[in-house]
């Protein structure tokens, strides 16, 4: 199963990209966990994941997340601006899993 | 013109956000983002008995349940003054965290001064409050200062014989009652009333913030980040104190029937200047939603219903980042909402904000009515018919843009969408 955790400001936005996720997941047979949150809960949550994916509009806190996951296997990714904006869960959720296979 | 743009985007993208990332590594600045986020919480509690006491007024009989906010915004401060230190020290990776916490809350009961009487201490309800909460980050950070000079400094060396729980509780005890005896001499000893100096320190800050100039700015320039695709998220542990404090201030002047000391306040944002989400995107939405583009119809519809809570990085991203010709009605609605709010409440034709109002997702204009009222709401419906006004011909532009684009401007097609 794949575990796939977001973070943006609030955990408003992202929580609709997670939905459309989880659908286009759904349709496509894939078992995933997918769960949105504010960017500020991220060290709470994430040992739990696979993968986190970050709102292109927090792109500038990657340096410091990346630096609070040193150490961890989990892989972060910002995600597409364009797939974002159109809240493309299923390219989202493909460049997920293509991310978690390198 | 698209060079031109990628230059600006690439400048941005390199200078701009490298500080950013600067800023928001700094581990006061990510703590106290943590801290003032983890109010909130608390916040919606209270805004909840606003809504409560509105149909209280058509029903009188229901009980008074105004205690409820009092024991959660009304303690904000005091819960700032735990959450700052230990935030901070969490981003330093000082384990003390939950210590250094106890300890903040500590030295908070103390700014807070209470008098001493025959039947106990008094305390000052009230100073419990967001009007305490840059004496929180004030106190927080001196915690956190001195918790980190001891970091380095222990009592017993390795080789010392003391078990190492006994070290820690030495190495503890160290900060925590330097802390405590600074709290004791300055506010106790010396008798300096710390809480009042800090709050007229900041006191400038919040009267600049009020100001015509001051609202522009803080509206202004978070929006045009935003239309440069970086999240208004990073002001928040600037403009949230001042916002929580300057509500609170309203608040208690309001119960005290004093005038309203300040207009930009909690609550003001959702009500009058960010309509459907910062930038006020819901006209564009709506425009989307009946559009002769096939392509803007369809996104009009996947972005309604976050739109419609106010959650516009959709389409934001999805159509208005680093696009001149919507990005700048962004900017015109912003600079025209702040003028007419600010204008109304001047004139005193609709009251700032006085009640906790803390869920900015809910649907426009339903937070303007929470917090100003017929005459908020009234406003609010003001600026959304101006923004409407305004979105409109940029909104042709774009528009046409897609359609061409798309293909869709040749004759047999858009002479399909003439008559109607």
């Amino acid at each position: 199963m794949y575990k796939i955790l977001l973070a943006c400001g609030a955990g408003a936005s992202s929580g609709f990209v997670a939905l459309s996720m989880r659908k286009s997941a759904k349709k496509l047979n894939i078992k995933a966990e997918i769960k949105a949150v504010s960017d500020i809960e991220i060290m709470n949550y994430v040992d739990d994941f696979d993968i986190l994916l970050l709102g292109p509009h927090i792109k500038y806190k990657l340096a410091e997340i990346e630096a609070e996951l040193i150490g961890r296997p989990v892989k972060v990714l910002v995600m597409d601006k364009k797939r974002y904006g159109a809240l493309d869960g299923a390219g989202i959720l493909e460049d997920a899993l293509a991310a978690m296979q390198e | 013109m698209n060079n031109y743009m990628d230059k600006i985007m690439a400048f941005v993208e390199n200078n701009l956000s490298a500080k950013l990332q600067g800023a928001t590594k700094n581990a006061y600045i990510s703590g106290l983002q943590s801290a003032v986020s983890k109010t909130i919480p608390m916040i919606f509690v209270s805004s909840i008995i606003t809504i409560y006491n509105i149909i209280r007024n058509f029903a009188p009989f229901l009980p008074n349940l105004s205690a409820i906010s009092n024991y959660s915004f009304g303690l904000i401060g005091l819960f700032m003054g735990f959450l700052v230190p230990f935030y901070i020290l969490e981003k330093k990776e000082n384990k003390n965290k939950y210590i250094g916490g106890l300890t903040g809350l500590a030295l908070y009961m103390m700014t807070v001064n209470p008098t001493v009487t025959d039947a106990g201490y008094v305390y000052n309800f009230t100073s419990f409050g967001a009007g305490g909460m840059f004496v929180a980050i004030i106190a927080g950070v001196f915690v956190v200062f001195v918790f980190s000079c001891f970091k380095k400094f222990t009592v017993f060396g390795e080789d010392s014989a003391m078990p190492d729980f006994c070290k820690e509780w030495f190495d503890t005890l160290l900060p925590i009652f330097t802390v405590i005896f600074a709290g004791w001499f300055v506010i106790l000893n010396c008798k300096i009333d710390l809480y009042s100096i800090l709050v007229n320190v900041f006191r400038p800050i919040l009267d600049i913030s009020s100001t015509y100039i001051g609202m522009l700015l803080m509206l202004l320039i978070p929006t045009i980040f935003y239309t440069m695709g970086i999240s208004g998220w990073i002001f928040s542990p600037i403009f949230t104190p001042i916002q929580n404090t300057a509500l609170a201030a309203n608040i208690e002047a309001w119960a005290a029937g004093q005038p309203l000391p300040f207009i930009y306040t909690a609550g003001l944002n959702p009500g009058y200047l960010k309509l459907g989400g910062q930038g006020n995107t819901l006209p564009l939405n709506y425009f989307f939603l009946f559009s002769k583009s096939k392509r803007l119809r369809s996104l009009g519809k996947a972005f309604l219903v976050p739109g419609l809570l106010n959650i516009n990085e959709p389409i934001i991203f999805g159509t208005i980042v680093w696009n001149p010709i919507l990005m700048i009605p962004c900017w015109i609605t912003a600079i025209v909402n702040l003028t007419m709010t600010y204008l109304a409440m001047r004139m005193g034709l609709v009251l700032a904000p006085h009640v906790t109002m803390g869920m900015w997702y809910l649907p426009v204009p339903i937070p303007a009515i929470l917090v100003g009222g017929i005459p908020g709401l009234i406003l609010c419906l003001i600026n959304l018919g101006l923004d409407a006004f305004i979105w409109y011909p940029f909104f042709k532009v774009y528009e046409k843009k897609v359609m061409a684009e798309d293909g869709e401007l040749e004759m047999g097609k858009e002479s399909r969408y003439v008559s109607s």
